[in-house]
C-alpha cells in the first residue's frame, strides 16, 4: 500500500462507518492550493505591478487594465542593453565550462589515478567558498589587466562555480554508461576520444543538456560577481534592476516589469530541468 | 597466419597475482575455450588478448606480430561481450557498419557489407530497429556480426550465452560453431560451462586461479584429466572421488572400508593417500551380490539414462545407466567400476597417478 | 606454467622459417608510443587543460587573497600600501573591530535563525504534500518557484512587500486600523523582515530534499505500525523522522554553509542598517573591500570567512559519503 496513504488514513478503515467526507478527502489537495496561493503571492503581486499602468502603482485597488506600457518604457531605457549582456555572458560562461569541464569529467569518470578524490574535494571548496573571497582577487587582476567591466571578464570568474557544476554533475552522467560500450567501440577501431564522440557523448546528451541549462541559469541570477566587476559597459540585468531602484526609485511599475522580465527564462528553464535540480543544487557535497 | 601465442603472461590487480606464468599456443583456425570456476583469470586473459588489459609481464603474438603495446583497434580482432554491448543509440544496421564507416569504407559498400552480415546471420529485418527493441538471441546475434563484419584474424568471446535461457543456449552453440566452421577463423572463447566447451571447442584450456590445469581436445581431457581438478570439473554429472589409501599387493582400501582393486600397471607404496575416481557412466550397475553393495538414495530418470544417485559405504555416489531398471530409493543394488576406467590421484597434490 | 612437450599441440611451420619461439617485433613504425601511454596521453589531454583553467582560476585568486590579506592595501595608494611590514596587522585589527564583532553576531543570528525556519517550513510542506495526486504534484513544482527565482528578484519582491507606499500588505493593514511603520527601516525588526524574506526563498530547497526521502521508506515499517495502532504522530515520530534524519542534517549544513553569502536581500532590502543591524560579516567585507576599497583589510576578512566555511564543508563531504547509511 502507498507510503503516504499509510500515513494519513485512519488507522482502522472499520473505524469510519461512512464515507469520509469532501474534506477528509481533499482537506490536504485544498490546504496545499491554499498554502500555495498564499505563499506565491509575494511573487504574484509584482507580476501584477508589471502590468499595470505606471499612474496605478499606487493604487490598492486590484482592478486594472493590463497594459504592457511598463515592458515598453524597460526596453527603451536601456535596460535592453543590460538584458543583451546577461544573455551573451551566461551562454558564453556556460560554453565554456562545458568546453573545458566535459572532457575533464570524461577522464574522471574513466582513469583511475590517485589525486580522484583531492580533485572531488577541490571542487567542493570551489562551490562553497563564499564569491568574495574571488571577487577581491579578481576584482584587482581585472583592474590592473584592464578587464573591469568587460564581458570577458565576467564570463572568466563565471567559471569558477560553472567549471564546478559541470565536472561534478557530468561524472555522474558518465558514470551511468557502461565502460563495455566504450570497450566494444576500442574495438571496432575508435580511440579514446573518438570512442567518447561516437559513443558516451551521443549517450549522455541529456544530462549534457541539462547540465548546460543549469549552468546558464546560475550565471543568470548572479548578482554579487556582476556587482562588483562591472560599471557601465558590461552591466547585466540583475545590476541594472539595481540601478533603476536607485536613481528611479518611484517608477515601480517599471522596475516589477525588469524583476518580471529577469526571472522568466530562469523559471521557464527550471521547469525543463527540475529532475535533476537537487543534483545540481547539492554539487559537490552529496553522493548520489 | 593467425595463431594466438601467449608467452609467460602475468597479470596482477592491487597486489593480488591474477595470472601466473601463463603460456599458451592457439593454432590459425583453431576454436580454443578457455573454461574454469569464477576468478580463475579467463577473462583477464581474454581481455588482455583483446588489449583492454596492460600485459604485467610476458607476451602476447598474433602470428608474428607482437601485441602487446598495440591498441585495440590495431590488433584486428574482434570481441563478442557477455552483455553483447551494443550501440544503444544506433540502428542494428549501424551497429553492424560502424566499424566500417570508421574505416572510411563507402557508404555502397558499407551497406552491402551489412547486408551480408544480415543475411548470414538471419537479420535482415531486423537492421532499422534498435538494440532495445530485440530478443536476447537477436542481440547475440548483432554482437557476433559487429564482429565478423570486420573480418578479423581472431574471435574473442567472453561467455556470450550466459544470459541466453537453456534452450536458446543449445541453439546458439550449434550457430557458433557452425560459424566457426565456415569461416575457419581463430577463435578464443570464454566460458565456465564445461558443457559449452565441450562441445564447440577444437581444445579446451581449463584454468584455476591464474594456473592452466590442462589443456586438451575435449576428449583427452575427458578421458585423461591430469588432476583431480580436472577431472570433477569436465563431465556432468561429475566424476566419483572416492577417498582411500593404498594397500599391499595393488588395492586400495576407501575411507570408509570398501576395498577396490587398482587399476593393472601402477605399483602405489602403501599408505599412500590417493583420490579414486570412477565416472557416473563406468559404474556398472548389477544386483547387491556381484557388485560393491550401496543403497540407492534418488532416482532421476532423463528418458534416455537413469541418474542413481547412491550412497557407497559412507560416501554419496552418482552412477548412470542406459538401461531401464526397477530400481526405488531405498533399494540395495550393487555397483562394479570398470576397471580400465579407473583414475588415481594423488590426495595431496591432485595430480594424476595412472 | 610450461606445457609438457608432450601435450603441446603440433605447431605448423612459421612462415618464411621463422622459429616460433623467439620473440618479434611488430611491423609498426619503431617509435609508436604503447597503447597505455597513448591512453594516458589522450587522456591527459582532456584533464589537464581544466585542472589548469580550474588552478588559475581558483588557487591563484586563493593565493592573491592570502598575499593581500597580509598587507594594508587601498586604493588611495596602491604602490605605497603593498608592503608586508606588518602582515598580520589586518589581522589583529579584526579582533579590535567592534564593528567586525557585531558583524559576526548578526551573521549567527540570521543563519541559526533563518536555517531554522527554512528547515521546519520545508519539513511541513513536504509533509503536506507527500502524496500521489496530481494537484499535490502540480503544487509541488510550483512551490520550487521561489528558490529558483534569481536573487535580486526575490529581493525585488520583497522590496515591494516593505515598501508601505506600494505593499498590499501595509496597505491591508492601514485599511483594517492597524498602521505598520516600514519593517525594514525599524531596526528592532529589520534583521526578522530579512530572515523572513530568505526564509521565503529558501524552504523549496529544504522541501525537495525531504520529499525525495520520503519517496523512498518503505512501505512494509509503515504498514507494520499501522496495524499495531499507531497515531500520525507517533508513526512521524518513529518511522518517517529517523528516515529523514540524515536529509535534514545535510539540509541544514547546505543551508548554512550558503546563508554565509547573503548578499542581494541585504544590498536591496537595507543595505546593511539601518546602521549596522543587518550588517552580516560577508556585507561587512564588502563595504569594507568595495566601498572604502581597503583591499588589504576586506581580504582579510574574506579568509576569515572562508576557514569557517572550509571547515564546514569538510563535515558535508564526510557527512555526505556515510551519512546514506544513516537512516535504515
Amino acid at each position: 500500500m502507498h507510503a503516504e496513504a499509510a500515513l494519513y488514513e485512519p488507522p482502522f478503515p472499520s473505524d469510519q462507518p461512512r464515507r469520509p467526507g469532501w474534506l477528509r478527502r481533499h482537506g490536504r489537495e485544498a490546504a496545499a492550493l491554499l498554502l500555495l496561493a498564499l505563499l506565491l503571492f509575494p511573487f504574484l503581486w509584482m507580476v501584477q505591478l508589471a502590468l499595470r499602468p505606471a499612474e496605478d502603482a499606487f493604487e490598492p485597488g486590484l482592478l486594472f487594465v493590463p497594459t504592457l506600457d511598463a515592458f515598453r518604457a524597460l526596453w527603451q531605457d536601456q535596460f535592453a542593453r543590460s538584458f543583451g549582456n546577461s544573455l551573451l555572458t551566461s551562454t558564453l560562461s556556460t560554453a565554456l565550462s562545458l568546453l573545458i569541464g566535459v572532457p575533464a569529467a570524461y577522464v574522471l569518470t574513466r582513469w583511475r589515478f590517485r589525486a580522484r578524490r583531492h580533485v572531488a574535494l577541490w571542487i567542493l571548496c570551489t562551490r562553497m567558498a563564499p564569491p568574495i573571497a574571488f571577487t577581491i582577487p579578481f576584482f584587482l587582476a581585472l583592474r590592473w589587466s584592464g578587464l573591469l567591466d568587460t564581458v570577458w571578464g565576467l564570463t572568466l570568474i563565471y567559471l569558477t562555480f560553472n567549471l564546478a557544476i559541470v565536472i561534478w554533475l557530468m561524472q555522474s552522467f558518465f558514470a551511468a554508461i557502461p565502460a563495455a560500450l566504450e570497450e566494444a567501440a576500442w574495438m571496432d577501431g575508435c580511440g579514446i576520444w573518438s570512442a567518447f564522440r561516437h559513443v558516451t557523448l551521443p549517450l549522455a546528451l541529456p544530462g549534457l543538456v541539462s547540465t548546460a541549462v543549469l549552468c546558464f541559469i546560475f550565471s543568470w541570477s548572479d548578482f554579487f560577481f556582476a556587482l562588483i566587476l562591472t560599471r557601465t559597459q558590461a552591466v547585466t540585468a540583475p545590476v541594472a534592476i539595481v540601478n533603476f531602484l536607485q536613481y528611479d526609485g518611484w517608477e515601480w511599475t517599471k522596475i516589477a516589469a525588469a524583476g518580471t522580465l529577469v526571472m522568466l527564462p530562469v523559471v521557464a528553464f527550471t521547469l525543463l530541468v527540475r529532475k535533476y535540480l537537487v543534483r545540481g543544487l547539492t554539487a559537490g557535497g552529496v553522493k548520489d | 597466419m593467425a595463431s594466438i601465442s601467449l608467452r609467460n603472461l602475468r597479470k596482477h590487480y592491487a597486489g593480488q597475482a591474477v595470472l601466473h606464468d601463463l603460456s599458451l599456443e592457439i593454432g590459425d583456425g583453431e576454436f580454443v575455450a578457455l573454461v574454469g570456476p569464477s576468478g580463475c583469470g579467463k577473462s583477464t586473459l581474454l581481455r588482455m588478448v583483446a588489449g583492454l588489459e596492460a600485459v604485467d609481464a610476458g607476451e602476447i603474438l598474433l602470428g608474428t606480430q607482437r601485441l602487446n603495446d598495440v591498441a585495440p583497434r590495431e590488433r584486428n580482432i574482434a570481441m563478442v561481450f557477455q552483455n553483447y554491448a551494443l550501440y544503444p543509440h544506433m540502428s542494428v544496421a549501424d551497429n553492424l557498419g560502424f566499424a566500417l564507416r570508421l574505416q572510411g569504407v563507402r557508404p555502397a559498400l558499407l551497406k552491402q557489407r551489412v547486408d551480408e552480415v544480415a543475411a548470414t546471420l538471419d537479420l535482415q529485418g531486423l537492421l532499422d530497429r534498435r538494440p532495445a527493441q530485440l530478443s536476447g538471441g537477436q542481440r547475440q546475434r548483432v554482437a557476433m556480426g559487429r564482429a565478423i563484419i570486420r573480418e578479423p584474424r581472431a574471435f574473442l568471446f567472453d561467455e556470450p550465452l550466459s544470459n541466453l535461457d537453456a534452450k536458446l543456449r543449445v541453439q546458439m552453440r550449434t550457430e557458433i560453431k557452425a560459424l566457426h566452421q565456415r569461416l575457419a577463423t581463430t577463435t578464443l572463447y570464454v566460458t565456465h560451462d564445461q558443457i559449452e566447451a565441450m562441445t564447440m571447442a577444437d581444445r579446451i584450456v581449463v584454468l584455476k586461479n591464474g594456473y592452466i590445469e590442462q589443456v586438451g581436445t575435449p576428449l583427452e581431457l575427458y578421458d585423461r584429466p591430469r588432476n583431480a581438478f580436472v577431472a570433477g570439473f569436465i563431465g556432468s554429472p561429475a566424476m566419483n572421488l572416492l577417498a582411500g589409501r593404498a594397500q599391499e599387493g595393488g588395492r586400495v582400501l576407501t575411507d570408509d572400508g570398501l576395498e577396490l582393486p587398482l587399476p593393472a600397471g601402477l605399483t602405489l607404496a602403501p599408505g599412500r593417500a590417493v583420490w579414486l575416481g570412477v565416472r557416473p557412466e563406468h559404474l556398472e550397475v548389477t544386483s547387491s551380490d556381484q557388485g560393491l553393495r550401496a543403497e540407492v538414495q534418488v532416482l532421476e530418470p532423463t528418458g534416455a539414462e537413469t541418474q542413481i544417485a547412491a550412497r557407497l559405504g559412507g560416501q554419496n555416489v552418482i552412477a548412470v545407466s542406459r538401461a531401464r531398471l526397477d530400481l526405488r530409493p531405498g533399494s540395495a543394488l550393487g555397483l562394479r567400476p570398470v576397471a580400465s576406467r579407473l583414475h588415481v590421484f594423488d590426495r595431496t597434490s591432485g595430480a594424476r597417478l595412472n | 606454467m610450461q606445457l609438457p612437450p608432450a601435450l603441446a599441440p603440433a605447431l605448423p611451420a612459421g612462415e618464411a622459417g621463422q622459429h616460433y619461439y623467439l620473440p618479434s617485433r611488430t611491423a609498426a613504425p619503431a617509435a609508436a608510443p604503447g597503447w597505455q601511454r597513448q591512453q594516458r596521453r589522450a587522456y591527459g589531454w582532456g584533464l589537464y587543460p581544466a585542472l589548469i583553467v580550474l588552478a588559475l582560476v581558483t588557487l591563484a585568486p586563493l593565493l592573491t587573497l592570502i598575499v593581500v590579506s597580509l598587507t594594508p592595501l587601498s586604493l588611495t595608494d596602491p604602490a605605497g600600501t603593498f608592503h608586508f611590514r606588518d602582515p598580520l596587522g589586518n589581522y589583529r585589527q579584526l579582533l579590535q573591530d567592534p564593528r567586525f564583532v557585531h558583524s559576526l553576531w548578526v551573521q549567527f543570528q540570521l543563519s541559526s535563525v533563518g536555517v531554522t525556519l527554512q528547515l521546519l517550513t520545508g519539513l511541513g510542506i513536504a509533509l503536506l504534500l507527500h502524496g500521489r495526486s496530481p494537484v499535490l504534484g502540480a503544487v509541488r513544482s510550483l512551490f520550487l518557484i521561489p528558490m529558483v527565482l534569481p536573487p535580486i528578484v526575490v529581493a525585488l519582491i520583497w522590496k515591494i512587500l516593505y515598501t508601505p507606499d506600494i505593499s498590499p500588505l501595509h496597505q491591508a493593514l492601514e485599511a483594517l486600523g492597524w498602521p505598520l511603520r516600514s519593517l525594514i527601516a525599524n531596526p528592532d525588526t529589520a534583521l526578522w523582515a530579512v530572515v523572513a524574506a530568505d526564509t521565503w526563498q529558501w524552504f523549496p530547497f529544504t522541501m525537495l530534499m525531504v520529499l525525495a526521502a520520503l519517496q523512498m521508506i518503505p512501505d512494509d515499517p509503515l504498514e507494520a505500525a499501522r496495524m499495531d495502532g499507531a497515531n500520525r504522530w507517533q508513526l512521524f515520530r518513529f518511522i518517517v523522522f529517523p528516515h529523514i534524519r540524515a536529509v535534514l542534517l545535510v539540509c541544514a549544513l547546505f543551508r548554512l554553509i550558503d546563508s554565509f553569502k547573503a548578499f542581494p536581500l541585504l544590498y536591496v532590502l537595507t543595505n546593511g542598517g539601518p546602521g549596522t543591524v543587518t550588517e552580516v560579516t560577508n556585507f561587512y567585507g564588502f563595504i569594507q573591500a568595495f566601498n572604502f576599497s581597503f583591499w588589504g583589510y576586506g581580504s582579510a576578512i574574506a579568509l576569515v570567512m572562508l576557514a569557517g566555511v572550509f571547515a564546514l564543508s569538510a563535515l558535508v563531504s564526510r557527512l555526505g559519503r556515510d551519512g546514506g547509511d544513516d537512516a535504515r
